[in-house]
């Protein structure tokens, strides 16, 4: 869209929006629309010269400020917000996918689905079914939806619980009482932030946790939680305790290594390798990391480390050296 | 020439009441006023508006240019608006009625469409998404303060601490890129681009009719047909050099309509072993310990369709995947990185890659 189509557009939002919010502040209409507090001040400006014939004062929509807060007057025929466009309705679709599963039957992301459908532009409709298919989030799905549900509904009212879960630094399955604080969504997984049994931050993959329990216990969440300071690039922080460890990585792997880590974490070699320096808060996590890639990395440093993942690749080699797998 | 230069800038100091008309007139109305001043107009009145009378009254249509321009500048407008959801109609004469251009508020308006206490907690969560500009994320914000502002009751204070971040606009170096071959999909132009594969040294031009695309793990990824090849490709949209542009931007007319059946969900998000088309795929038999098998059949249940898996569970709480494959290693990787707790049961041929790999991860540590 056009530049000023846009200021065109934005204005036909803007109005019923502050009509429907009498008293909202510049900050939150540009929290909303993701743009400035300028840039809203200044749509106030444009609205102020939306007259109608035969443009006396009183056919202009008018605005009260109360410090930051704004009030419209004389807007009731703009008061009511223009059907979805079809980039604001794929837009929102997009979002609509994101959210998180729901259980018992009720998934407001498919009741939404249909409402937009309604809501659309005339003769868009055609437009956002095909392009429903040409764009998406391709993350894979998850089933968990009632298990989600419960926590969603114990972030909510403050509940204790015990989960039972996969620790993938153990490797075992585990039951652990936890406070749960909020759920995070990072590249298409979803997580739990939870405070443990002794105040420590705890952050658990919620596809890993088999299932949630309730203790009966409520508890206070700390005042000063804010899942939006967890809104990172990783979501792996390695522990205190974590171990500096180096991987080489084959001249054929060594792009694709460079394209995915900090590169100050990498270093290029003559023969065309790379070595990657990266903190391992366990060996386990480490060794899953190395199998990925095959042969085409291997573990230099340290040496405790090393003689451990040996150790491991020898007791997988001896069950693939059967040529028939135990009858399970 | 030089007094209408003088008014145009205002530095003539002109008293006399019909100059100060005449700067009125010759004024550039911004072109935001002028359509907002045609909206207004044509929602305020309650019959159709004919052209004399706005071509005489609403501001913007009321200059002293020839009548044909001003017409074909209402032209315009009128496109614009329709482009942005506001159709402006002409109706003809009834025996009630003259003729004249109205905008009707059910074509225009959102309909009441009852959002429930769930959805406007749903909607709250996606609220404040992403940060990047964007041509679907703005969409998306925008469609957001429209479902507010048309039933602000439904919303409540409540929030919850649910975080959502998709990475829905691409970070950093593809963000200039993203918008380009959004538009580019949804206009169906054929896109231009110099793209770096991890094969090449070089970037090299690549010319794509682009049919989709899709988020996965955090990366966009572009779907179309390859001109060089005459073949569906996949891109990874950080990896393209430079800029993309349209090789027929201006034009309205499509380059390309894609195949009928296409779903970018085919060709993006599926696992390493599904992806090599053209091999055979073979049946493969994977156990799984107690301890992680629970996790193998909820992501089977979820997504086994389109990833082409089953699993079944036994008694004592393991289970045996099965899957299809074309590529072994990946697959063996993968299924190596339970160590103990999985075991592939056949075929023998993929038990003795796994063994190979492990020789090869022996010998290099």
């Amino acid at each position: 869209m056009a530049t000023n189509t846009k200021e065109v557009s934005d204005l036909l939002l803007l109005i019923p929006f502050i009509a429907g919010h009498p008293g909202v502040t510049v900050g939150e209409v540009a929290r909303h629309l993701g743009c400035t507090r300028a840039r809203v001040e200044g749509h106030l400006n444009r609205i102020l010269m939306c007259g109608v014939p035969p443009y006396l004062p009183d056919n202009y929509i008018g605005y009260a400020r109360e410090g930051d807060r704004i009030f419209l007057t004389l807007a009731s025929h703009m008061s009511h917000p223009v059907r979805l466009t079809l980039e604001e309705a794929l837009g929102l679709r997009l979002l609509l996918q994101a959210l998180p599963p729901a259980g018992k039957g009720r998934s407001p992301a498919a009741t939404l689905l249909k409402k937009i459908e309604s809501a659309l532009a005339a003769g868009a409709g055609g437009e956002f079914h095909k392009m429903s298919r040409a764009i998406a989030l391709a993350e894979p799905k998850r089933f968990f939806a009632e298990k989600f549900d419960s926590l969603r509904e114990a972030v909510r009212e403050h509940r204790e619980i015990t989960v039972e879960y996969y620790s993938p630094s153990s490797e075992r399955l585990g039951t652990h009482t936890v406070r749960p604080l909020g759920l995070l969504d990072h590249e298409g997984d979803w997580y739990l932030v939870a405070e443990g049994k002794r105040g420590d931050r705890l952050i658990l993959r919620v596809d890993r946790i088999k299932s949630v329990g309730r203790t009966g216990r409520d508890f206070e969440p700390p005042g000063d939680f804010d899942i939006a300071d967890y809104r990172v690039r990783e979501v792996y922080f390695p522990g205190k305790d974590a171990v500096s460890c180096r991987v080489r990585f084959s001249p054929e792997l060594a792009p694709w290594v460079e394209e995915r880590f900090d590169r100050r974490r990498l270093r290029r070699r003559r023969d065309g390798s790379v070595v990657l320096s990266l903190k391992a808060s366990s060996p386990q996590w480490l060794f899953r990391f190395l199998l990925k890639f095959g042969g085409d990395a291997r573990l230099l440093s340290p040496k405790d480390f090393v003689r451990d993942f040996r150790k491991t690749l020898r007791r997988l080699l001896e069950i693939y050296s059967a040529p028939q797998a135990k009858i399970r | 020439m030089l007094p209408i230069f003088c008014l145009r800038l205002g530095e003539a100091a002109i008293e006399s009441e019909a100059a100060t008309f005449r700067i009125r007139k010759m004024e550039k109305i911004p072109k935001y006023e002028r359509l907002m001043n045609l909206v207004a107009c044509l929602l305020k009145s309650r019959v159709p508006v004919a052209w004399s009378r706005i071509r005489g009254t609403v501001v913007g249509y009321d200059d002293d240019a020839a009548p044909g321009t001003i017409r074909r500048r209402f032209e315009r407008d009128k496109d614009e608006l329709r482009a942005m959801g506001v159709p402006v109609r002409f109706l003809p004469p009834t025996e009630t009625q003259d003729e004249g251009y109205t905008i009707e508020r059910d074509e225009c308006f959102l309909p009441p469409l009852d959002i429930t206490p769930e959805e406007a907690l749903a909607l709250s969560c996606l609220s404040g998404v992403g940060k990047g500009r964007d041509l679907l994320l703005d969409g998306a914000r925008s469609a957001l303060m429209k479902l507010r502002a048309s039933e602000p009751a439904a919303f409540g204070k409540g929030e919850e601490s649910l975080l959502l971040d998709t990475g829905l606009a691409a970070p950093g170096r593809a963000e200039q890129n993203l918008n380009e071959l959004r538009r580019a999909v949804l206009e169906r132009k054929t896109v231009q681009f110099r793209y770096r594969s991890l094969q090449d040294s070089r970037p090299r031009m690549r010319t794509v009719d682009p049919y989709g695309m899709a988020l996965f793990e955090g990366r966009w990824y572009l779907v179309g047909r390859s001109h060089r090849r005459d073949a569906l490709r996949v891109w990874n949209i950080e990896r393209i050099a430079g800029k993309a542009r349209r090789l027929n931007g201006r034009s309205p007319r499509a380059d390309f309509e894609p195949p009928e059946d296409f779903r970018v969900e085919d060709y993006v998000g599926l696992p390493g072993w599904l992806l090599y088309r053209g091999r055979k795929r073979v049946s493969v038999r994977i156990w799984f310990h107690p301890d992680v098998a629970w996790m193998i059949a909820e992501s089977a249940a979820a997504s086994g369709d389109v990833r082409r898996e089953k699993f079944t569970m036994h008694k004592d709480g393991s289970g045996v995947l099965e899957v299809k494959m074309a590529d072994p290693r990946t697959l063996v990787t993968w299924a190596l990185k339970f160590k103990e707790k999985a075991e592939i049961l056949s075929p023998p041929e993929l038990r003795e890659v796994a063994a190979r790999v492990l020789t090869e991860m022996l010998e290099a540590t």
